[in-house]
């Protein structure tokens, strides 16, 4: 698999203030890869790293197998970026915006802009210091998607869009993914991520804490299982059961509520000892894997 | 318009341009329209000016009192070495500025510079941008002056015409340049502004007063108005100390490249 991004021990300092310390990011050809953690984490310090805004401390960051100072240009006319400190010339419109930025890349054709701007529903044609800072937002988006990128680097791609453009932005990271191409983007959002990622690295205090592919996590998650039985049913029916991380009885007993980490098989294999009369799962949440992840660091640095 | 950083710098100035070009002709052309009431009473005021005090006469570009009674004398002192620079300087300095630190103040620059753009391209067309229409500016000047100068009678030479109003356009670009370059090595706004801006009331004064005091007189030729002034181009034509300003301006840009090149951009 070749590696589109990858960073080998980058550490970023600004003065004495710790943006990222030895920092190994892969990003492979073709996946989605999700850049997770809390504001301030460094995502966004990784980021303009790659892009050549600032320069690593120590460490190397290549783009395509460019260093990505030596060679900012070329990496900048294949890689489409939305910054997450979102600022545009508000003096222009939606239209000049693009013009401006399809000339500076030599794409005088803005179809692909307009009809990414149409999925989105966007109004190119007022001035962007009218824009909510949904659109601004929305025409960050679509100056990023101008030259259909084979690289889209997004800070915090979704911030401040409503639920129905959310679904257009998966709709078009889903073409992009089709085509081929690769998507990195950072979050803080969990289910963004999980929705669209195919592997998610979690970042914390400037450091990769751990990276998995977004089954793997789901794996690793609790799934709650809540079993209806015809008789009461003792909880000690599932003790020493592989997996079976508690059991809780209610109902006077014809209820069991099971904490399953992985598998489910051993479970549902000591349940089918008795009649149930009805079974409810609940999916597994990456929130829990993930804040399983922060709780116990060392953990976290094992799955690594 | 929208094709290039050049352009684009040159269109961001669509709405404001009007103005500064409006305040130098108005400036000019006042000038002029006072001539004749100013010849007709020349003994009055040359008395009134004797008793100026030197300080005075030299910041406005005379060396005597004498001097500010002759048509190009009086020109110089209202239009080139006073009001009429300093519009064209601080026109010069807020485009400077625009360029990088402004970029940085509005957090536009990660935008702009996530296109396939060098960054000395950025530098080297936004100073374009600010050589185009500080030229631009120093025109109006020019074609004010060849116009007026026949009807008003002021005895100005095409030629001194020619070398003062691109010694102006010389004088700005160094102010602006050096703000271009505190924005590219810094990227803070207020103090690119505080700078120049700073930089040209000082060397403005100095220029005028140092020479007053023997000690110090060698300060004034730090100053670019110096190099502007003191050969005087309006009456004598273009002399090679405008040279030293475009080397100023050279040196400038040359370190605005470097230390943009090198540094991180803040968001």
């Amino acid at each position: 698999m070749t590696s589109v991004i990858r960073t080998t021990d980058l550490t970023k300092y600004y003065g004495k203030i710790r943006g990222v310390e030895h920092l190994n990011l892969e990003v492979h050809r073709g996946e989605t890869y999700g850049f997770l953690g809390p504001n301030g984490a460094g995502k966004s310090t990784a980021i303009r790293v790659l892009l050549d805004f600032i320069r690593p401390t120590t460490g190397t960051t290549e783009v395509f197998g460019l260093d990505s100072t030596a060679h900012s240009i070329e990496i900048h006319r294949r890689v489409g970026y939305l910054p997450g400190e979102l600022a545009m010339y508000d003096k222009m419109t939606g239209h000049e915006l693009l013009r401006y930025f399809g000339a500076l890349r030599e794409v005088p054709d803005l179809a692909e802009a307009h009809r990414v701007a149409a999925m989105l529903d966007l109004d190119l044609s007022r001035a962007i210091r009218s824009y909510s800072s949904g659109n601004r937002q929305k025409l960050g988006l679509t100056q990023a998607f101008l030259h259909s990128p084979e690289l889209l680097i997004l800070d915090e791609p979704t911030n401040g869009l409503d639920p129905l453009i959310q679904q257009a932005f998966y709709e078009l990271i889903g073409e992009v993914v089709a085509e081929g191409r690769t998507v990195f983007l950072s979050s803080h959002v969990l289910p963004e991520v999980e929705r669209i990622a195919d592997r998610v690295g979690i970042i914390r205090e400037g450091n990769l804490v751990a990276v998995a592919s977004v089954a793997e996590l789901k794996e690793r998650a609790m799934r709650r299982i809540e079993l209806r039985f015809a008789a009461p049913v003792d909880t000690t029916a599932f003790d020493g059961v592989p997996g079976v991380r508690s059991a809780v009885s209610g109902d006077s007993g014809r209820v069991i509520e099971l904490q399953i980490e992985g598998s489910v098989d051993a479970a549902i294999k000591a349940a089918a000892h008795y009649e149930i009369v009805n079974l409810v799962s609940h999916d597994g949440d990456l929130e829990e894997a993930f804040l399983a992840f922060y709780s116990a660091p060392e953990e976290a640095g094992r799955a690594q | 318009m929208l094709s290039s950083v050049f352009r684009k710098t040159i269109w961001d100035r669509r709405q404001g341009y009007v103005w500064w070009a409006a305040g130098i002709l108005a400036i000019t052309g006042i000038t002029l329209a006072f001539w004749p009431t100013i010849q007709a009473d020349s003994e009055t005021l040359s008395e009134l000016i004797e008793n100026l005090p030197e300080g005075m006469l030299s910041l406005f570009g005379a060396e005597d009192a004498g001097a500010f009674l002759t048509g190009p004398g009086y020109v110089n002192g209202r239009v080139f070495a006073s009001v009429g620079s300093f519009i064209a300087i601080f026109f010069s300095i807020s485009m400077g500025t625009a360029a990088i630190a402004g970029e940085e103040d509005t957090r536009t620059l990660d935008l702009l510079l996530a296109n396939p753009i060098a960054r000395d391209r950025i530098v080297l067309e936004s100073f374009a941008a600010t050589a185009l229409l500080t030229s631009v500016l120093a025109a109006v000047v020019w074609v004010t002056l060849v116009i007026a100068n026949p009807v008003f009678d002021v005895e100005l030479s095409v030629a001194g015409i020619t070398a003062a109003s691109i010694g102006m356009v010389l004088l700005a670009l160094s102010f602006g340049s050096l703000a271009l370059m505190i924005g590219a090595l810094t990227g803070k706004r207020p103090l690119t502004i505080g700078v120049a801006g700073g930089a040209t009331i000082a060397t403005f004064f100095i220029n005028g007063l140092a020479p007053l005091v023997d000690s110090i007189a060698w300060t004034q030729k730090l100053t670019p108005f110096y190099w502007m002034l003191d050969h005087n181009p309006l009456a004598t034509g273009f002399g090679w100390q405008l040279l030293v300003l475009v080397a100023a301006t050279l040196v400038f840009l040359a370190i605005a490249i470097w230390g943009f090149r090198r540094r991180d951009v803040t968001v």
